[in-house]
């Protein structure tokens, strides 16, 4: 009995592991869209074209990319796939630099938002980098959902 | 027999020269032709392009101008019997930026854009593809002392990234906003001509366009001291009358956005003061149906 419990839960805790997407499988179009359902934001943002998205985060336009922003709050969501883990690297630190500025250009202007940059979840899974910038007590709790 | 031949030989002979003739005839008809001045006894249907005469072209055909396509008649060579083109009148700085046809996109390739967090969303939600220098917060006098963009790797004032990249041919810039809690008006002018005076000096040739501080939404205006649409309209006469003493363009696009009682639509800023997409392309429509073209 015993050991029938303990392969039940082993099995339990695979399939549990294999709910968060896999970073190769991580569809952009997909996970974006997840992230805009599921975390709370005081203004929806608004999804950007591709060029205002190179401009904004310093990306290369080759690199698949989605993001959302809005415009009276520090809310935002950015979804990059990079072409390899290396260059994923180079992504994330870009967008902590953008993460930076923003808490440096909100701290005189809006210094509530600098809360909110301060919870922001910016994580990289393989290829992939993920911001997630919500009225969520703990957005990386959201990203763990879907990505991790 | 003999008799027959004879006559045979007469009709050929005949046959041969009223072929001679013909022949002669032609001849004689394309030579007249082909010395006959070109426009005004022209025939009706003109003869094939490879024998047209270089020298003699259609006389009220434009030429194209090589960079844009489109038609401008050459000065050098003014085609006979068409009016000559009205001389621009000088430009009226009292006036606003009257409306013109819309231009396309690549107006806006050697165009900068100055200004606020309005300016960053117009940058973020507009669509264009543009060059943009933008700061929440920034005012007249920080765009000299803040070091709010990148520039090499290091933050340098916005004023200071936009003398190291000169080769700009318009600057659009929207200042005001967060200055409206200044005391002084005429400070807020003083140092406002500061900035119009620095974009003169880094790109002498370049056209510069000032615009209206944008209104906010009713309710917003309605419940704050500073931010409201009485003292943005106060400014609003401020900065025009310095683009007239200035000799620059004013685009009154807060009027081209306000709504009837001159407030924004409060669909279009959830905030009252900050515009979403929507409100972003209509002020790019905008810009892009109020331009100058000014003369080479």
């Amino acid at each position: 009995m015993k050991r029938l419990a303990c392969i039940l839960a082993a099995l339990l805790l695979l399939l549990l592991a294999g709910c968060a997407a896999h970073p190769q499988k991580i569809d952009v179009q997909t996970l974006a869209d997840d992230l805009m359902n599921n975390a709370k934001f005081d203004e929806k943002p608004e999804e950007l074209e591709r060029s205002a998205i190179s401009k904004h985060y310093g990306l290369d336009d080759s690199v698949e990319a989605r993001a959302f922003t809005a415009s009276s709050t520090a809310d935002e969501v950015c979804v990059v796939k990079a072409g390899s883990e290396k260059d994923a690297k180079a992504v994330y630190k870009l967008l902590q630099a953008h993460l930076d500025d923003l808490k440096e250009s909100y701290a005189n202007y809006q210094p509530a938002e600098v809360t909110r940059l301060d919870r922001a979840a910016l994580r990289r899974e393989g290829s992939c980098v993920v911001l997630l910038v919500s009225a969520d007590e703990h957005p990386e709790e959201i990203l763990d959902k879907y990505i991790g | 027999m003999r008799q027959r031949k004879r006559t045979l030989r007469k009709r050929y002979f005949l046959l041969g020269l009223g072929g001679l003739a013909l022949v002669l005839a032609v001849s004689v008809s394309i030579w007249r032709l082909q010395s006959a001045p070109a426009a005004a006894d022209a025939p009706a249907d003109p003869p094939a392009a490879e024998t047209q005469q270089p020298s003699a072209p259609a006389a009220s055909v434009p030429e194209l101008s090589a960079d844009s396509g489109t038609a401008a008649v050459s000065p050098a060579a003014p085609a006979a019997g068409t009016t000559p083109q009205p001389q621009p009148a000088e430009y009226d700085y009292t006036q606003p930026v009257p409306a013109a046809d819309a231009v396309d996109e690549s107006w806006f390739k050697d165009a900068i854009f100055i200004g606020d967090s309005r300016t960053e969303g117009f940058a973020l939600y507009s669509g264009l593809d543009c060059t943009s220098y933008t700061r929440k917060g920034i005012m007249v006098d920080t765009l000299f002392t803040e070091a709010a963009v990148s520039l090499n790797g290091k933050k340098v004032p916005i004023m200071d990234a936009v003398a190291a990249a000169p080769n700009f041919k318009k600057a659009y810039v929207m200042m005001g906003m967060n200055e409206l809690g200044w005391p002084y008006l005429d400070k807020f002018i003083e140092k406002y001509a500061a900035v119009v005076e620095a974009l003169r000096r880094i790109a002498p040739d370049a056209q510069i366009y000032i615009q209206s501080i944008l209104p906010v939404t009713k309710d917003k205006s309605a419940g704050d001291k500073i931010y409201n649409n009485t003292n943005i309209s106060k400014f609003n006469t401020a900065i025009r009358q310095m683009a007239q003493d200035e000799k620059i363009y004013y685009l009154d696009v807060a009027a081209g956005l306000a709504e009837a009682d001159g407030s924004l639509p409060a669909d279009q800023a959830p905030d009252g003061v900050h515009l979403r997409t929507a409100g972003c392309k209509l002020w790019l429509q905008y810009l892009e149906t109020h331009t100058v073209k000014e003369e080479p």
